[in-house]
């Protein structure tokens, strides 16, 4: 049977790899990235579950699914033009088709996706944490960026289903679980400041996140992560359900490190679990 | 519900450079073939994002319209307009 080795948490804002390129390996974004690639590459998994949104890059309005599962053998992207470098990842239909299947079971209606490419939302943390693009993925897109959104104890007890069917894949594998996305943003919104494009509109609420994560209280966050709370924090603020997702395999665990970017509105954080 | 095209002309500004070049060049004549209403028409054309905004237009989608200064939309233009905006009815 598989096992679930380890999670992590990270920002996907398309323009690190950029702003990397030209800062350099030293520079926070680069060192932040390198410390969550260290504790995945120790955990040393042969697949990564990805929790995402997509930008209306992979899926536009006219289909654009809750949950959905891409079930393939091979991904490509960016799709979006993130200024970054193009990248081909395996998918593990094995295991994605095995996680529709139970998740279906299970109450959870997966919408099947086999043709498909990626946007920044996973090719930024891979270009960062696998450049080497050779750990094959499953992404599981959430949407939370076209409200109404799925309510954060629906994309719970989902990562929870998707955790247990992870650990009756009958395959000798290791396992790793990944939520990408912000906690507090606005873009092109009403509560950008004069000038600018995008801003974090409620550090506050990403500190509370962050403070939640920090000491495992789980239920505390999806209880408080309410419609209302996420708009609050920005009309992107429904990443946070990427992470919350990937925490159903963490529950009350609390991570192995974390570090926050209140004033960015995200965080890098990575548990182990076995 | 054609909002939707208005989305839609966003992403395809953002995916086909022949038609971003178009809406440069002429945007009355690049949005002409799109089902629109005649008030979706002249607040684009005008940059009315504010008024997009509150009939369903995604951010994330109209704020690509500065990358290329489309409808004239400059950062400080779009944001000093988009702030004016209220939030749009969830149920339409």
């Amino acid at each position: 049977m598989a096992e679930i080795v380890a999670a992590f948490g990270v920002p996907h804002t398309p323009n690190f790899p950029a702003l990397v390129a030209k800062q350099g390996p030293d520079c926070q974004t680069a060192r932040l990235y390198a410390e969550v690639a260290k504790h995945l590459h120790e955990a040393s998994p042969d697949v990564l579950v990805i929790y995402t949104d997509d930008h209306f890059n992979t899926f536009f309005l006219d289909n654009f699914p809750t949950f959905a599962i891409g079930v393939a053998n091979h991904i490509a992207g960016p799709n979006d033009q993130t200024a970054m470098p193009s990248y081909r990842v395996a998918g593990e239909p094995s295991l994605a088709g095995h996680v529709r299947a139970k998740a279906i079971a299970d109450g959870f209606d997966l919408s099947l996706v086999q043709e498909f490419d990626l946007d920044h939302s996973i090719m930024v943390p891979l270009h960062f944490l696998t450049p080497d693009m050779q750990i094959p993925i499953v992404p599981l897109f959430i949407n939370g960026l076209a409200p109404p959104l799925p309510s954060a104890q629906r994309c719970f007890a989902l990562g929870r289903a998707v955790g247990d069917a992870i650990e009756e894949w009958p395959a000798v594998k290791r396992v790793a679980v990944i939520g990408s996305g912000s906690f507090s943003l606005e873009i092109g919104g009403p509560r950008i400041p004069l000038g600018e494009r995008a801003c974090t509109p409620d550090p506050q609420w990403a500190e509370c996140v962050q403070d939640h994560l920090e000491h495992g209280r789980v239920a505390g966050l999806v209880e408080q992560a309410t419609a209302s709370r996420l708009a609050r924090a920005g009309n992107i603020g429904g990443e946070l359900l990427n992470w919350i997702a990937m925490l159903g395999v963490v529950g009350d665990r609390k991570p192995i490190f974390i570090a926050p970017e209140i004033e960015h509105g995200h965080a890098y954080a990575a548990w182990r679990l076995d | 519900m054609s909002i939707y095209a208005v989305n839609r002309l966003c992403r395809e500004a953002l995916r086909d450079a022949a038609f971003r070049a178009a809406l440069k060049r002429d945007p009355h004549a690049a949005i002409a073939p799109l089902s629109l209403t005649d008030e979706e028409r002249s607040a684009l054309i005008n940059g009315d994002v504010a008024w997009l905004y509150e009939r369903g237009a995604h951010p994330f989608l109209l704020a690509y319209l500065t990358r290329w200064e489309l409808f004239g939309l400059t950062v400080p233009l779009y944001s000093e307009r988009i702030r004016t905006a209220r939030e749009p009815d969830p149920t339409e």
